[in-house]
């Protein structure tokens, strides 16, 4: 992995406001995503897991400019995204992409698949003949295992995982180079699950795509990135190269995360690391180090000062106090 | 179009026949018609039904059947102005409410200050300011019945707009004008279109009960709230006057409610493979 970077985020901020009162004035902010900083290179697959509620979704939507922003900066092929504006943000969208976690919700019902699949070409390729649009439409079908004659269909004559496929295809029918994965395979069947991952993975070779791959399951997400990143009540906590991160994860959160996973030998001795306590209200986190309340080697500094992100080295950072 | 739902619903079907009767009807009237609608024949006033006078006379000798069959014409251009008027701009404005939240406030308070008069009286204050005339009188009924379909967008509007297919389609790069016009009111199709049957068959109430009230559209013109105007002081001595504009009302009031039921139905795509079992 040594070429460039393509997406890289700067001190992403989205505080969403608490109203109250009769004039209806921001009390309070919710930290959603509160000074999240990564980048990823081109090609790559960058994991993002975190529990619900951390503020993982919301910082995809954020780099996408599908909410608005508070602070930051997203600099993605030399340009900044959250300045973009109207048209030119539109016109931009071509080469950063979405794919959706619910396959049932984010298809029109009233579309065929030949429209829900052809409808972005359609906004950024306007002047393509209708052949030619029909001809990348079914090209696109093609490459994520569907056929041509499913083009009249209606999607609630598909089953979830063919749902999902079609999601993909109008994600990849423009080209991008950026494709952010909003869980896409939680809402789905187990069985299903491995062949749409795998045909993430057969896209990403094929399209040269780069993911940004939002998932709470972390068997899936060693299964398909590159790197991870784990974030915490709107932090990132630790992030690194998935060898190193699987291998040697540094930050005691990340212990509990990946203690967590499901082991699928049962005589294997596991050692049992379960977290105490819910994941605080991100309306009034604790001071300091957001993880304090719940981690086992909490020291005094740990309650006052925010916790940076430090090299450990194979560039490895985990923003933890302990050494 | 596939039409083969209408052999599983007999009665929906009755009311399709009906109103492809009252088009061709209101079409060719001229044509049908033995007597012209507006002519006088005082020896023949208060006949009742028979020949050559099918639907019997009133009290001026003019030929019932006539004047029902150019009061349909009324009635259609009349019910189809309402619901194109009222449709039209309470799409409008109900979905540029509901997804340009600024201006929100103003277009729902204005609704709101509308609903709060009585239709008819909304309708009577309008027709008095504006003057009598179809134009005038489609404008102050379909008034009313804009604010209810602005209402139903609307809140329509709040729905879907938080739907992900809609977040998907900003993500992909469409036009919000598009999202409008693709996703938004395809989706509020169905409960539209009830809402305009039910606007088309009201408003033909509303519409005879301004001409009942001698507001509506110039008694010389033949419409069936202007028959059953000038009818009721008759209506024990020859109840042909009433019957036959009344039922006529009735009918296709009735036709037009089933046939919006069908409607609502073949433009699901869901429920038309259901029914039609493809």
């Amino acid at each position: 992995m040594n070429s460039q970077t393509l997406v890289e985020v700067r001190n992403l901020k989205k505080y969403f406001p608490v109203r109250s009162g009769i004039l209806q004035r921001a009390k309070h902010w919710i930290k959603a995503v509160d000074n999240v900083t990564f980048s990823i290179k081109e090609g790559e697959t960058l994991g993002l897991v975190g529990e619900s509620g951390c503020g993982k979704s919301t910082t995809g939507r954020a780099i996408l400019r599908l909410l608005p922003v508070t602070g930051g900066e997203v600099i993605f092929q030399g340009k900044d995204l959250l300045t973009l504006k109207g048209e030119s943000l539109r016109k931009a969208r071509k080469e950063f992409q979405m794919i959706f976690q619910d396959p049932y919700a984010s298809l029109d019902p009233r579309m065929t698949v030949a429209q829900i699949v052809g409808e972005p070409l359609k906004a950024h390729e306007p002047e393509l003949s209708a052949a030619d649009r029909d001809a990348r439409i079914i090209e696109t079908m093609e490459a994520v295992g569907l056929n041509a004659s499913h083009l009249r269909r209606f999607p609630f004559e598909f089953s979830g995982g063919q749902r999902q496929r079609i999601g993909i295809a109008r994600t990849l029918i423009l080209k991008p180079s950026l494709i952010v994965a909003d869980e896409p395979v939680s809402a789905l069947d187990v069985s299903v699950q491995a062949q749409v991952i795998n045909l993430l993975i057969q896209m990403r070779e094929r399209f040269r795509l780069t993911y940004l791959f939002i998932s709470h399951d972390l068997s899936v997400v060693k299964h398909i990135c590159d790197r991870v990143a784990v974030m915490y009540l709107g932090r990132i906590v630790e992030i690194g190269e998935k060898r190193e991160f699987f291998k040697t994860p540094l930050h005691p959160y990340t212990h509990a995360l990946l203690a967590s996973v499901p082991e699928p030998d049962p005589f294997r001795k596991k050692e049992r690391n379960i977290l105490p306590g819910d994941i605080p209200t991100p309306l009034n986190p604790p001071p300091g180090c957001h993880f304090h309340p719940r981690c086992s080697k909490a020291m005094e500094v740990c309650r006052k000062d925010i916790p940076v992100l430090r090299d450990h080295g194979n560039s490895h950072y985990v923003a933890c106090h302990l050494p | 179009m596939n039409l083969r739902i209408l052999y599983k619903r007999k009665i929906a079907l009755a009311g399709f026949i009906f109103i492809a009767l009252l088009l061709i009807v209101a079409a060719c009237a001229p044509l049908i018609v033995p007597f012209s609608p507006l002519d006088l024949n005082p020896a023949d006033k208060l006949k009742a039904p028979g020949v050559p006078y099918l639907f019997g006379t009133d009290n001026f000798g003019r030929d019932i059947f006539s004047r029902v069959v150019y009061g349909a014409r009324t009635s259609l251009i009349g019910g189809t102005g309402v619901v194109l008027f009222a449709t039209i701009l309470g799409v409008l404005m109900g979905a540029m409410a509901g997804y340009f939240r600024r201006i929100e406030p103003w277009l729902m308070r204005l609704t709101d200050v509308m609903m709060a008069f009585p239709p008819l009286l909304l309708a009577l204050v309008l027709v008095s300011i504006l003057g009598r005339g179809m134009l005038n009188v489609v404008i102050a009924v379909g008034i009313t019945y804009l604010t209810r379909t602005a209402r139903v967008v609307y809140a329509l509007t709040l729905k879907i707009r938080e739907e992900p297919y809609i977040e998907a389609a900003t993500a992909s790069g469409v036009r919000e004008s598009m999202i409008i016009l693709r996703h938004v009111i395809p989706n509020m199709l169905s409960p539209i279109i009830v809402q305009a049957t039910f606007t088309f068959a009201f408003s033909l109430l509303d519409l005879a009960a301004l001409d009942f009230l001698g507001l509506g559209i110039p008694p010389a013109v033949p419409s069936w709230g202007n028959m059953l105007s000038e009818g009721r002081i008759y209506l024990t001595r020859a109840p042909w006057l009433l019957i036959f504009p009344g039922a006529c009302i009735v009918l296709t009031v009735l036709s037009f409610n089933l046939a919006g039921d069908v409607l609502r139905d073949r433009l699901d795509p869901q429920l038309r493979r259901n029914i039609e079992g493809v």
